[in-house]
């Protein structure tokens, strides 16, 4: 009796060891930190102050039940500018299914922004970041910076550089099958 | 018994010198590793021996917890010891999130604007602060705040327009907030330096930190904290009056830019490797459970000593 307990207990001791062994090595051996806009998905929208075009205060809550397409863009910045037209796009063609298109200006002035905006024949909503808040908190590593937010407010996609109409349509796809 | 009871002590010990001070040189030192895999040695040896020797059943409980306990906190302590990483700072600008995978958490660094802001640390459901009073012990690690010296810059046009300010070089693309991490000699003094872009109006801006003292020797008048622009363009042409000493929280031109500097004091993260908490509580509670069986078994309620 006394024989197959003593290796049962050998057994126990070796897995109880190893298993100790890994819980406390495990930990010095995983990646160390990641940054950018992926670390927004899965937490909530950051609401931070923005002005629209004539300074006025607006808030991105105000767009809660709606699917988001948030982009950080700039009038100096190129690739947000070829991508506006795709992005103007997804706003027209995809309204009806409940996508709103917010672009967040980052820096400039409201004037500027919206006279560029209106350049390029822009209708979708064009929002202000005078302190540039939203890339802070987007993590961004350039500008555009594009985040697909669901209709509780959530981060679901988040994006590095311009992005094309299908490459959106396709990130939005799921939300909008999910009411 | 009682030698093996005072190894067990000496392994604790040596444990929470290594939780009290993670950042000193013994903690990863080659005497302090072979120390500690000395005293676990020597003391489960000493247990094990006297385990032989002991009569009744709960002294034997006692002893094979106490062995327990001093291989598990040996082990936490030994392990941290040997395989820790180095210690790291995260440095990260205003309402930066920053995610630390070995702790499956994410750091959300605090507005600018915030009068004592903590960083908050967010894991799973649940959040937890760190201030740059108390650290926050996660697992085998402890993160500590540490606070520096930041600059928020804003740049115009010289007619007043608002221009973006990027960091092409810098952790955050888009963030107008310097974390001034490198440094640049200037007079003798070793300064904190950046620097910024104006993609815009093609500019480029170094910028380097004078403390109120130093600024007072430069300057011979003006005890602010100043802030020294060196405006280029982009092909890194010199312009005229692209030289500018600004005081904090002034603006003024230098060169083609209206430029503000605001001085601040903003927490930084350092994230430091210390033993196992989970490992530890355990080794603790086989300890206590020890001692309970060592101090509390009566020899009447022992089945084996009764019938000895």
């Amino acid at each position: 009796m006394l024989a197959p307990m003593t290796r049962l207990w050998r057994w126990i001791l070796v897995v109880a060891a190893v298993a100790l062994a890994a819980f406390l090595l495990l930990p010095y051996f995983r990646p160390s930190t990641s940054a950018g806009p992926g670390t927004l998905i899965g937490a909530p929208l950051p609401e931070l102050p923005l002005v629209n075009e004539r300074g006025a205060p607006y808030s991105l809550a105000s767009e809660r039940g709606h699917i988001l397409v948030v982009n950080l863009w700039a009038s100096w910045c190129p690739p947000c500018r070829a991508e506006m037209p795709d992005l103007e796009r997804v706003a027209r063609r995809e309204a009806a299914r409940g996508v709103r298109v917010i672009g967040i200006d980052q820096g400039e002035s409201g004037a500027v922004a919206s006279a560029f905006a209106r350049s390029l024949g822009i209708t979708y909503r064009i929002v202000v970041d005078p302190t540039q808040r939203y890339g802070r908190a987007f993590g961004a590593f350039g500008l555009p910076t594009t985040a697909i937010v669901d209709r509780r407010g959530y981060v679901v996609r988040a994006f590095d550089g311009p992005l094309t109409y299908p490459q959106i349509v396709r990130a939005l796809a799921p939300l909008m099958e999910s009411k | 018994m009682k030698i093996g009871v005072l190894f067990c002590i000496a392994v604790f010990a040596a444990v929470l010198a290594e939780l009290a001070f993670p950042t000193a040189a013994f903690v990863h030192a080659t005497w302090w590793i072979l120390l500690l895999a000395a005293i676990v040695l020597l003391g489960s040896i000493r247990i094990l021996r006297s385990l032989r020797r002991l009569p009744r059943r709960r002294s034997r409980a006692a002893a094979l917890l106490a062995l327990a306990a001093l291989l598990v906190a040996g082990a936490a302590g030994f392990s941290n010891s040997l395989f820790a990483p180095d210690p790291r700072t995260i440095v990260a600008v205003p309402g930066a999130r920053v995610s630390l995978p070995e702790l499956g958490a994410t750091l959300v660094f605090p507005d600018l604007d915030r009068v004592g802001g903590r960083v908050v640390v967010a894991r799973g459901g649940s959040t937890e602060s760190v201030s740059c009073r108390h650290g926050l012990y996660v697992a085998a690690t402890l993160l500590r705040c540490r606070e520096r010296t930041v600059v928020a810059v804003s740049a115009e046009t010289l007619a007043g327009v608002h221009l973006t300010v990027t960091q092409p070089t810098g952790s955050t693309f888009l963030s107008p907030v310097l974390l001034m991490q490198h440094t640049q000699e200037i007079a003798g003094f070793d300064l904190p330096f950046d620097s910024f872009a104006v993609p815009a109006v093609h500019r480029v801006v170094k910028v380097v930190l004078f403390t109120a003292a130093q600024a007072q020797l430069l300057r011979g008048g003006s005890a602010h904290r100043t802030v020294l622009f060196a405006v280029d363009d982009s092909l890194g042409r010199t312009l005229r009056d692209s030289l500018g000493l600004v005081a904090n929280g002034e603006r003024k031109r230098v060169a083609d830019l209206l430029l503000q500097p605001r001085i601040h004091r903003y927490p930084a993260i350092e994230v430091l490797a210390v033993p196992s908490l989970p490992a530890l509580g355990l080794a603790l509670l086989a300890a206590l459970a020890a001692l309970g069986f060592w101090l509390f078994g009566s020899r009447a309620g022992d089945p084996s000593a009764q019938v000895r």
